[in-house]
């Protein structure tokens, strides 16, 4: 390849120091200019006049430049096109999820689960407490596996478990044996394990009342799916993403995938807590 | 014959898109055509023709593709876009126009 004469070099040099380029644009622009010259001269133009026609290397740095700088805005007015896009769109899925009306059905739903999340949390301040935290939380359990309810049957199951297991560590001899029985006497009543014939036709109706009116999520659906799923108080993260994907873009299976593996998830824990308990009353009977 | 500057204006990109409009081209065969058009009355040099191609090319009137080519240099080739050969044609319809202006004022010949 012909190397490219330093008088040549010289004028490229002016045009692209005036020109102010980013280093990207800079290589593209010098790359263009010196082929231009070794072009001419394969041609069999001289070099003078080529360095005679190029005309004010200062002139054509800022000429450069300006029509870069729009180049640059163009693709700058295009981002801030498609941000403005993106956050209208995600506008609009906040608004309809926060306006959709919820049905009554999925709003006895959601506060049923926020009945049950109440219960447990405060089963759990009690245990903390000590031992005589033990047999209020035992009591708020044992309501709960009466209940007879979505929520309420696996985390009762779960909530029995972590009380027989504080009382290990808490009280007394006489005081478990107590506590023993009266487990024995709740099996009886309310067997220890999660109930599929509650949980199924329970699950039926969630799946159902997440969707509003217009067969999308709506904010009760959205709050009861968080709630299937353990969380109570979401994320920042979570409360900015999920009116944005779950709105609009899942479709119905999708998001009855989603709770139905959400409630398998809380009921292979019960299942685990129940096998625990189950052995306790064997032990217990023995 | 030179020309002045008030009467180029506009015209260059005008021709530049006229070239392209027949078949993309890389700068150096721009300036030669450029060149041999009516005694070099569209004649520019590169300070000129770069800037300009530049800016076309940000308008979205045309676009280019680098080819290495069998120097084993790379060359830029221009084309027109869509957008570009309906500023050609509307340009083209002003520039009629302009010239009818004039013949009929005498200064062009019939």
């Amino acid at each position: 390849m012909t190397p490219l004469p330093a008088r040549a070099h010289a004028l490229v040099d002016a045009t692209i120091a005036r020109a102010g380029l980013p280093a990207t644009h800079r290589a593209v622009v010098r790359a263009e200019l010196e082929a231009h010259f070794l072009d001419g001269l394969d041609a069999g133009a001289s070099l003078d006049d080529l360095l005679c026609s190029y005309g004010d290397p200062l002139l054509a740095g800022s000429l450069i430049a300006r029509a870069t700088r729009r180049s640059r805005a163009g693709l700058g007015a295009w981002l801030m096109t498609a941000s403005a896009v993106v956050a209208l769109a995600y506008a609009g899925g906040v608004l309809r999820l926060q306006s959709a009306p919820s049905s009554p059905a999925g709003t006895a739903l959601d506060r049923e689960a926020e009945a049950v999340i109440a219960s447990v949390q405060r089963a759990e301040d009690l245990l903390l407490a000590g031992a005589e935290g033990v047999a209020q939380s035992y009591a708020i359990a044992a309501d709960l596996r009466a209940r007879h309810t979505l929520w309420a049957e696996t985390e009762s199951v779960v909530l029995l478990e972590r009380t027989l297991r504080a009382a290990d560590l808490l009280l007394g001899e006489r005081a478990r044996a107590a506590l023993a029985d009266s487990l024995a006497a709740l099996a009886e009543r309310e067997t220890l394990a999660p109930r599929r014939a509650v949980i199924q036709p329970a699950l039926g109706a969630l799946t159902e009342r997440l969707f509003g009116r217009d067969g999308r999520v709506d904010r009760a659906g959205l709050r009861l799916l968080r709630r299937t799923k353990g969380v109570t108080h979401p994320s920042v993260t979570a409360s900015l993403l999920e009116p944005f994907y779950f709105a609009p873009s899942l479709s119905p299976a999708e998001i009855r995938r989603a709770v139905e593996a959400a409630v398998d998830r809380r009921l292979a824990r019960a299942d685990s807590a129940a096998r625990v308990l189950a052995g306790r009353v064997r032990h217990h009977g023995a | 014959m030179r020309v002045e500057r008030e009467l180029l204006r506009g015209s260059g990109p005008l021709a530049v898109l006229q070239l392209l409009a027949r078949r993309e081209m890389y700068g150096y065969e721009l300036v030669e055509a450029l060149g041999t058009i009516a005694d070099g009355v569209l004649s520019m040099g590169q300070s000129t023709l770069y800037p300009l191609l530049y800016n076309l090319e940000a308008k979205g009137l045309i676009s280019s593709r680098v080819e290495e080519a069998e120097s084993g240099r790379t060359r830029r080739y221009y084309s027109l876009t869509k957008a570009g050969r309906s500023e050609l044609a509307a340009q083209r319809k002003q520039w009629r126009s302009l010239a009818e202006a004039m013949r009929t004022l005498g200064i062009l010949e019939t």
